[in-house]
């Protein structure tokens, strides 16, 4: 149980206590009939619903987008996302204006009820109401899906929705976002946008459920989904103050910077569907907003307080299983294979992100390359003593928190292509160039994958890339890397005599082999 | 000091029964001059005495055996720091690895010389007061027969226990130019100590004294099992009065010995059997250290000697011819 | 004194008493007998004992108890530890030599491109497949030899070659691959490194004889906690045994039977055997009295030694730190290296015909 859970049960119970219904606070009537809306209105809209990233919870896999239909998992119980396409029977589709505003700021639905703060209410209360109608105008041109909503898997008291009131009456802002004359417009607009529709605090404030930031940190790292989320303040060592604005600037656009190395978990999402659409002068308000806020060090830097035998068992599984890519010295290979000298995810001070890279390992994105989820092979004691080891070694002061029960419980949650633990099966492959490439049986290149084993993958592997770049050379290097991954994946489950971890390996050496011959064309 | 004796009439008695018996303390003769007086009220003990009850005290120290108990903590606080030092003075594994633990002789290199303490040095000076402690013991032992006007049977028994201590320890490692051979302290280390002077000596079990040596320790538990199992037997004609019957043969003796004779058609007198046990362990150590004496000084391989000798068979060959591939010529060595 | 010992007393009297007790109730002394016969047994075949069938194999003479016991339920466990990854399918010829396909080999430059890349691809899996190729290649550029990895596995591969073509009198048909001591580790679950020397750091206190701690290179005995460096790389003596009946000048000590008992209990637990696999132990010393086994046993020690000092002790400085031992010294080879606790590494399966570029000659 993460602090923000404990705080809020803690917050739930004294709801259940007290028992307070108290009156919905009242907002502007409703409004008359609407107008059709202009298309640079639509145009705000769809950009401020990308800022929102409304999409990464309102979409569960296999659903349209904005259908709903995706579990979250909050520490009260699973709550299901609704719908909100303008379907008239199962989304907003009959919402007025005042309706939806409510919703967005108070988190009140049009028949009264409350809605638990999953959806990130308190932060939205400070959008002003002509953005959030810029949404709805956005919304309301969306195709209708007819998709009702998952029932909720929520324990009891916390299904005693009224209880709610109390905890928004503590915890929801009441106003809208004011901007500080003192601050130039730029910190402004960047305040808006974190403090706003973006909420970056629901994960990065260290008690994310309670929105109010006065009360909860404001983005000085939290754990979230059995991640961690780092803090954001300008802190040196344990914040982004080794990071320039233009770094920042780079990693929301592109998922990775040079010096910050790239993404993973939940914030991957993010990128993908919010701040990668984001203009850059929003990015850099962004960025310049967050160096900006007043330096708060996440913990107090350890140097040696961990035993030096476990570092030296530490170090002996980072030579095994690390070093040969991250190197000895911690720096990574520049552009090829993130630093963990000085990386933020490593220095964060849950060490959660760690453990789950090891476990999952990471997609390739942009020069980066793939990273096998090496952690599937390894003990959890392997894992919890190579985590540590690098949250201290070389500049890095992280304390060394991982337990072998911290990497057991993340081992069960995290189920991800790289490491072979996946319930549902292989992932599917997008409908993208590559799905087309590889239908197409004229080129021979979907024959060719299937006849790949362990014995002649490294030959296929040169022979599909130089084929699949012949017929189509616009696939970005890291969609072919992973989308050949994900094609592969299913012809490895069916290759007959090998054991699991053989399949994973397997699969990984052919990644590993791909984005080898991406990067360096074969020269070698 | 209360006067027991004076007190009660009668002196302390050990009874053997079925009921539990606690009988009057014993506090012993008056010591002549230049014997110091005894310390402490005596009290009788359920577990040492664990059949019947055994008085406790009071206690004679002596300069002797104060001396004796000075140089055994020496050499027990040697040994037992030493082993502390080599587990990096950490108390837990001092106790998980106590029975590993060791403090060894020198290296053979240093031969007969003194070595630095910490190679060797502490194991002299421990086996010189452990010496020291177990000859000062056997003065005690042998003064304190003296005094009480007794034979000194058990000093001479425990002078060859202390032979074949001296042998291992102290005179084979002389005769054999090196410290080295000495035996380590330590509980398991003693143990591989002797299981490598066998591998190392072709086997001492083919060693002639060995085997007499073994013949008189299971010999002596075999004699020490008949003799109290029948003394046992035959108490309820007071036949533990052993003294008594020895001069003045009551039923007891009778039928013990009658018992015996029916048995194997011999049977030891209440007088001779103690001569037998005590010979035999006596000899047991006697002639373990003449066989350790022996070997290396002048056996090297006890299983050649006894094949030579007609003791060891030398068996068939089931294997055809196999050779040392050392002697062949052109092998890589 | 007494204060002491009077809970003790009260226990004894206790039980004095309960002693009694038993005497006068023939019936429940009968409880006792048939209670302490029960737990004796449970005790005996619960701790001692092990269930049956054991298989035992004559290995000498009879009466010599030159044998070798095997309990089936046991060694299963043990035969599936063992076995051999399935080997690669067979790959067709690319017909060019590797050195011509890639850049900056050094090792395999004959091998064709196509085999070349099947055998990368089996060191992966048999060394560290978690990492894959990238344990020992620079994914920025697979021909630098920046890890030192490569320069390692370069080494290893000579190595392997040299045990499988020079030194059949140890091996024998069935050779070793990577996969023989690597098992998918990184570093071989079985390395050794040497001891700090005697007293090294601990003032006056007798400590680091190389006795007296529980020693796992020598069977949890207190013979000798690292026998590996006077005998696996260094080649001190190893026999100690009298070949004569009186003494004619063998001057071998007590302790070197011991650290070479340390070594003959490195050899038994490593390969899962007792003494008489090779030796009829009343005489330890005497061939002709022993097993065959003895022989390639003699040359697998000639062996290692020769591993160690002209493959592994040369590669010291390419380790970093943190691979080293205590005394910065590189991880060296024993018999547990291979064998790993069976008399013949995976019993005696052998996929080297599956990997012929393992067993060529070492080009000069």
């Amino acid at each position: 149980m993460t602090r923000s859970d404990r705080v809020a049960s803690v917050v739930g119970l004294a709801a259940i206590a007290l028992l307070a219904c108290l009156p919905t606070r009242s907002l502007a009537q409703d409004q008359p009939a609407q107008v059709q809306p202009s298309a640079d209105l639509i145009a705000r809209g769809k950009y401020l619903t990308d800022m929102g990233d409304c999409v990464a919870c309102h979409a569960a896999p296999g659903y349209p987008k904005f259908a709903g239909g995706q579990y979250m998992q909050m520490p009260f119980g699973d709550i299901s996302t609704p719908n909100i396409t303008p379907d008239k029977e199962t989304g907003i589709g009959n919402y007025t204006d005042a309706q939806f505003i409510r919703l967005m700021q108070r988190g009140i639905m049009p028949d009264g009820s409350r809605i638990y703060p999953a959806m990130p209410y308190p932060w939205y209360a400070k959008v002003p109401k002509a953005d959030l109608l810029a949404i709805k105008a956005y919304l309301f041109t969306l195709k209708p899906v007819h998709a009702a909503r998952l029932p909720n898997k929520i324990w009891f008291p916390f299904t005693i929705r009224p209880a709610i009131a109390l905890w928004d009456a503590f915890f929801v802002p009441g106003e809208e976002f004011k901007p500080d004359p003192s601050k130039s417009d730029e910190i402004n607009r960047g305040a808006y946008i974190v403090e706003g529709l973006e909420h970056c605090g629901t994960c990065h404030n260290h008690w994310n459920l309670l929105g109010n930031t006065a009360i909860a940190g404001n983005v000085e790292g939290g754990a979230i989904t059995r991640w961690y989320a780092p803090n954001l303040r300008n802190d040196d060592l344990t914040g982004i103050g080794r990071f320039s604005v233009d770094d920042l600037v780079s990693f929301f656009k592109y998922g990775h910077s040079k010096s910050m190395g790239t993404v993973a978990g939940p914030m991957s999402e993010t990128i993908d569907e919010s701040t990668m659409k984001l203009t850059d002068s929003d990015l850099h308000a962004i960025s310049v907003y967050l160096k900006s806020l007043p330096v708060v060090a996440a913990y107090t830097p350890t140097d040696g307080r961990y035993r030096p035998d476990a570092m030296a068992a530490g170090r002996q599984v980072y030579l095994s299983h690390c070093a040969s890519c991250h190197q000895d010295n911690g720096q990574g290979v520049s552009e090829r294979i993130p630093a963990l000298d000085g990386n933020g995810m490593v220095q964060a001070a849950g060490s959660q992100d760690v453990v789950r890279v090891v476990l999952g390992g990471l997609e390739a994105r942009g020069p980066y390359g793939l990273m096998p989820g090496v952690g599937a092979a390894m003990s959890d004691k392997e894992i919890a003593s190579v985590s540590n080891y690098v949250r201290q070694a070389w500049s890095n002061r992280a304390p060394a928190n991982t337990t072998t029960l911290l990497v057991s419980l993340l081992r069960k949650d995290t189920h991800t292509l790289l490491n072979g633990s996946r319930p549902d099966g292989c992932p599917a492959l997008a409908e993208n160039d590559l799905a087309k490439v590889l239908d197409d049986s004229s080129n021979g290149i979907g024959a060719l994958l299937q006849q790949t084993t362990e014995a002649n993958l490294l030959q296929n592997a040169n022979t599909i890339i130089s084929k699949v770049r012949a017929v189509a050379p616009q696939i970005k290097r890291e969609d072919l890397v992973n989308g050949l991954a994900i094609a592969y994946c299913p012809i490895v489950e069916k290759e007959p005599g090998l054991q699991e971890s053989q399949r994973i390996w397997q699969l990984t050496h052919f990644a590993d082999r791909v984005y080898v011959q991406l990067t360096t064309n074969g020269a070698y | 000091m209360f006067d027991y004796r004076a007190a009660f009439g009668i002196e302390y008695q050990n009874l053997f029964n079925r009921t539990h018996v606690e009988g009057p303390l014993d506090i012993g003769p008056v010591l002549k001059s230049g014997n110091e007086f005894r310390r402490g009220r005596p009290w009788t003990s359920v577990l040492l005495g664990f059949i019947g009850s055994a008085q406790v005290g009071p206690f004679y120290l002596g300069a002797v055996g104060l001396a004796s108990i000075v140089c055994g903590f020496i050499a027990f606080e040697i040994i037992g720091l030493n082993m502390l030092a080599s587990v990096n003075w950490d108390p837990v594994q001092f106790i998980r690895q106590l029975p590993w633990l060791a403090l060894e002789p020198p290296a053979p290199a240093y031969g007969l010389h003194i070595p630095p303490l910490a190679e060797g040095g502490w194991w002299l000076m421990a086996g010189f007061f452990l010496t020291a402690a177990i000859f000062l013991w056997w003065v005690r032992v042998y003064q304190r027969a003296r005094a009480l006007g007794m034979g000194t049977h058990v000093a001479w028994a425990f002078a060859s226990a202390i032979f074949l201590y001296l042998v291992d320890g102290f005179i084979r490692p002389l005769l054999m130019g090196s410290w080295g051979e000495g035996v380590p302290f330590g509980i398991f280390p003693h143990l591989d100590w002797t299981a490598a002077l066998s591998v190392r000596y072709g086997n001492l079990y083919y060693d002639p004294f060995h085997m007499l040596s073994i013949v008189f320790l299971y010999g002596s538990t075999l004699l020490f099992a008949m003799h109290g199992g029948t003394i046992l037997a035959v108490s309820r004609y007071w036949g533990e009065r052993e003294i008594e019957l020895t001069t003045d043969r009551g039923t007891a003796a009778e039928r013990a010995g009658l018992f015996w004779r029916w048995i194997m058609g011999f049977n030891a007198s209440y007088e001779s059997i103690h001569r037998w046990a005590w010979w035999f362990a006596v000899l047991c150590t006697l002639t373990g250290g003449i066989g350790i004496l022996l070997t290396g000084t002048v056996v090297d391989n006890w299983y050649l000697w006894g094949v030579k000798h007609g003791i060891a068979p030398m068996y068939p060959h089931v294997y055809p011819y196999i050779a040392d591939p050392g002697h062949l010529r052109g092998v890589l060595q | 004194m007494r204060a002491l010992t009077a809970p003790l007393e009260l226990v004894a009297l206790a039980l004095r008493y309960s002693l009694a007790g038993i005497v006068a109730h023939p019936w429940r002394t009968r409880a006792w007998v048939v209670g302490l016969i029960a737990i004796a047994l449970v005790f005996a075949f619960g701790s001692t004992l092990e269930r049956l069938p054991v298989t035992s194999v004559q290995l000498g003479y009879r009466g010599t108890a030159m044998e070798a016991e095997y309990n089936p339920r046991l060694l299963k466990p043990e035969i599936e530890a063992n076995r051999l990854l399935p080997a690669l399918p067979a790959v067709p010829d690319a017909g060019i030599p590797s050195s011509k396909a890639y850049k900056n080999i050094k090792v395999l430059q004959t091998a064709d491109a196509n085999q070349f890349l099947r055998q990368m691809g089996a060191f992966a899996n048999w060394i560290n497949p978690a990492a894959g190729c990238a344990y020992c290649h620079s994914l920025n550029n697979m021909a630098s030899d920046s890890l030192y990895t490569k320069t390692v596995t370069r080494r290893m591969i000579q190595m392997t070659r040299e045990i499988n073509t020079n030194w059949k009198a140890h091996v024998g048909g069935v050779g070793v691959t990577c996969y023989t001591c690597h098992r998918g580790n990184s570093i071989p679950q079985n390395v050794w490194f040497t001891e700090p020397p005697p007293g090294a750091g601990h003032g006056l206190a007798e400590t680091g004889t190389g006795q007296g701690s529980p020693d796992k290179a020598s069977g949890l005995t207190t013979l000798a906690s690292d026998p590996f460096t006077p005998f696996l790389l260094n080649a001190m003596p190893i026999r100690v045994t009298g070949v004569s009946d009186l003494n004619i000048g063998n001057n071998a000590s007590t302790k070197q039977a011991e650290w070479t008992y340390g070594l003959m209990m490195h050899f038994a637990t490593s390969l899962g055997v007792a003494c008489t696999y090779c030796h009829n132990t009343n005489n330890f010393a005497s061939w002709d009295q022993g097993t065959p086994n003895r022989v390639p046993a003699w040359y697998g020690i000639r062996m290692v030694r020769d591993l160690n000092r002209n493959y592994m002790l040369p590669l010291t400085n390419v380790f970093p730190a943190g691979r080293k031992g205590p005394m910065g010294d590189v991880a060296k080879i024993n018999c547990a290296t291979c064998h790993q606790g069976a008399y013949k590494p995976f019993y005696g399966a052998s996929d080297l015909a599956a990997y012929p570029l393992l067993a060529q000659r070492n080009t000069p």
